[in-house]
């Protein structure tokens, strides 16, 4: 298969126009026939290869990653090796479904450890969604010619700016309740200009929280999951009880949802599950921002503006997105601010 | 209102004979008593119950209210604090505080306990550092309550001459206490461990905080077993809390912790104060007539399996942090953790 076909027969699984999905190519490769024939290059010509085969390890919470990494992997002509957790990926395995016979022979797939274990030896690239602590110890079982992609622990957040139409808070409740928070995508907290009360807000976007937990509920949380989002709410419930400076709304007799307001602006790390922080937006947000800027992934912002983003981008996100669709990344997107098929290709020049 | 002094005269006569009174009314009489001489924990208790009708609406606390400086939990004034107990921290964590004005409920009910509940009496020595080493261990303390002789000098090592003289020595049995890490490092020593005289105990406690270590119970107690010669049903586990003033206990390999008629638990589903339905898993609460000085409920971060009035501790992942995506890859890795398959 060639890039267009292979390009086709991905866009009917996935939904993406194959143009978009050759635009990818070209933009990444330089020109969308690159893995298929010499192209010029300067005063050379040159073709890619894709490096082969990948190992992804993926994550169960974040399917549409999942979706997306062997999506990249196939529209290069790679072998695929995925791990998926043990409880499998319902999504990922409709994915494979929808495939022609052509591209599932690109695919193996497999829950056992050992065999994922066994296949990083063999990988000549490496493709992780881990913790900081996991992806160093794979790091360190890899040989020096092994590629490696790191999706390591990211958090986001979300900034508004004004809300003259009223609906940034049904925008951040989409963002927190897609995916039940989890990933990387979703805002851990949400930053409000003083101007548009920011306490208010926080009602507002409980509000929504609970509009649209009636309608998703949340499916499948791990006991581990609801104690720490357990162990936080009544951390916050004493300190709301003892301090007008924090607010706190829960759903009733559950861990569905959480919204803490804190006057305090520096970041606060939620347990996800739809638990997020509601917070004054300060004058100098990357101070705010205390943990180690290399673990910011996205601002959603609202409104978003290329020129705001222009500002945004000095606190160290790699992208800046609409309130919305903090967990629908394009397929353009630089994930964790790289090139998404560059990497995964050799090259061989002539002339 | 009674006083502190008349209400812990009630409480160590109910400890000593639970006939002389009724845990419910003592317990209510205890909560009104702290929340009238403890503004936080009255702030936090009234947001959720103004006026328990029973014991089971007192709201629980968590144990992050004793972290705060500003907002102590005491029912006494601050000038009257005679004794603290910090929590164990790990770097860059606020360690909590727990204050007494004395500490005459607090051994009572070890001492109490230990009677009711026929644990061995027997000479006790202590993987641990002395009281006078470590004064704000309320573990230690308690083993000291005990009569325990330390083995573990100011600093930090096992003197290991010295718990072989003391072994040797014996000429009954001993019980040998310490956190389930000491052990551990005990056996990882490379030195020569003697076993224990025939008939002796071993109580284990604490877990393996901070260390990163995790290895399931029978593994452990086969090793307490091969190292030391004692039989796992003489292998016992000790639950409790800084926070707390009394202890739960469970023997070899039964799953059920006991505590004593002074203490009662609630195991509760997560996001909620109610309990959960019997034999199903759930955070564990505890309420302790001991702890008059702070809160007689306190709310703990372990699953437990609720079993009609007991439970059994499930404990937690005391390494689990909210990960984003790494659930695949950690799953991968698992394998390579001391312990696992």
């Amino acid at each position: 298969m060639d890039t267009n076909k292979r390009a086709t027969a991905l866009s009917k699984a996935i939904g993406i126009e194959t143009e978009t999905l050759l635009e990818l190519v070209a933009k990444e490769l330089g020109h969308q026939d690159s893995l298929d024939r010499f192209i010029s290059y300067g005063d050379i010509y040159t073709r890619a290869h894709p490096i082969s085969p990948i190992l992804h390890i993926v994550s169960g919470n974040t399917p549409a990653a999942a979706i997306q990494t062997l999506t990249r992997g196939l529209l290069i002509g790679a072998f695929n090796q995925i791990k998926l957790p043990s409880k499998g990926i319902q999504e990922v395995e409709d994915f494979v479904e929808k495939l022609p016979s052509e591209l599932k022979s690109l695919i193996e797939i497999t829950r056992s450890r050992q065999t994922s274990t066994d296949w990083l030896n063999s990988a000549k690239a490496v493709i992780v969604f881990g913790s900081d602590e996991t992806v160093m110890e794979i790091e360190s079982k890899l040989f020096p010619n092994q590629i490696f992609i790191p999706h390591n622990h990211k958090v986001s957040i979300a900034v508004i700016d004004s809300d003259k139409n009223q609906e940034a808070a049904k925008l951040a409740a989409l963002d927190i309740t897609k995916y039940d928070q989890q990933g990387c995508l979703s805002p851990h907290d949400v930053y409000v200009h003083p101007k548009e009360q920011p306490r208010s807000f926080a009602a507002k976007l409980a509000d929504a929280l609970s509009e649209l937990n009636s309608e998703y509920p949340p499916m499948g949380r791990t006991m581990e999951e609801n104690i720490r989002i357990d162990d936080l709410r009544r951390s916050y419930s004493f300190r709301s009880s003892n301090d007008t400076s924090v607010q706190l709304w829960e759903s009733d007799s559950n861990t569905d949802w959480t919204v803490v307001y804190e006057d305090e602006a520096q970041f606060a790390a939620s347990p996800l599950g739809r638990f997020v922080f509601v917070k004054p937006l300060p004058e100098s947000l990357g101070d705010a921002l205390n943990f180690n800027k290399e673990h910011l992934s996205t601002i959603a912002l609202y409104p978003f503006s290329i020129q705001r983003a222009e500002t945004l981008s000095l606190c160290g996100a790699t992208r800046i997105c609409p309130l919305g669709s903090a967990q629908d990344p394009s397929i353009f997107w630089h994930h964790d601010g790289l090139q998404t098929l560059a990497p995964l290709v050799n090259w061989t020049d002539a002339g | 209102m009674n006083t502190y002094t008349q209400i812990e005269s009630q409480n160590l006569s109910f400890i000593d004979n639970g006939k002389s009174g009724n845990f419910e009314e003592l317990i209510i009489q205890a909560h009104l008593f702290q929340k009238e001489n403890c503004q936080p924990l009255r702030n936090y208790c009234e947001s959720i119950c103004k006026e328990p009708q029973s014991w089971q609406d007192i709201p629980p606390l968590p144990t992050k209210a004793f972290k705060n400086s500003n907002e102590q939990i005491t029912s006494f004034s601050e000038k009257q604090i005679s004794s603290t107990f910090l929590t164990s921290g790990t770097t860059g964590d606020m360690r909590g505080s727990h204050h007494f004005c004395n500490l005459k409920l607090y051994e009572k009910s070890i001492r109490s306990a230990w009677t009711n509940l026929q644990l061995p009496n027997l000479p006790v020595i202590c993987l641990t550092q002395s009281p006078i080493a470590s004064p704000d261990s309320s573990l230690i303390h308690m083993f000291a309550t005990l009569g325990g002789k330390f083995l573990i000098n100011s600093s930090g090592h096992l003197d290991h001459s010295k718990l072989k003289l003391v072994i040797r020595k014996s000429h009954q049995p001993l019980i040998l206490v310490g956190t389930a890490l000491a052990f551990l490092h005990l056996f990882e020593s490379g030195k020569d461990v003697p076993k224990l005289p025939e008939n002796s105990w071993i109580i284990e406690t604490g877990g393996y905080k901070g260390s990163g270590r995790e290895i399931n119970k029978k593994d452990f107690y086969t090793m307490i077993n091969e190292n030391l010669n004692v039989p796992i049903n003489n292998i016992i586990n000790e639950y409790s809390m800084t926070e707390l003033s009394s202890q739960f206990y469970s023997i070899g390999m039964h799953d059920i912790h006991k505590g004593c008629h002074w203490v009662r638990t609630r195991v509760l589903k997560p996001g909620s104060h109610e309990e959960v339905p019997d034999q199903e898993i759930g955070l564990l609460s505890i309420y302790d007539l001991a702890n008059l000085g702070s809160s007689i409920s306190i709310m703990t971060n372990d699953l437990a399996k609720r079993k009609g009035n007991a439970f059994e501790l499930l404990g937690r992942d005391e390494k689990s942090t909210p990960r984003g995506c790494s659930r695949a890859a950690d799953e991968m890795l698992s394998k390579n953790k001391y312990g696992h398959e």
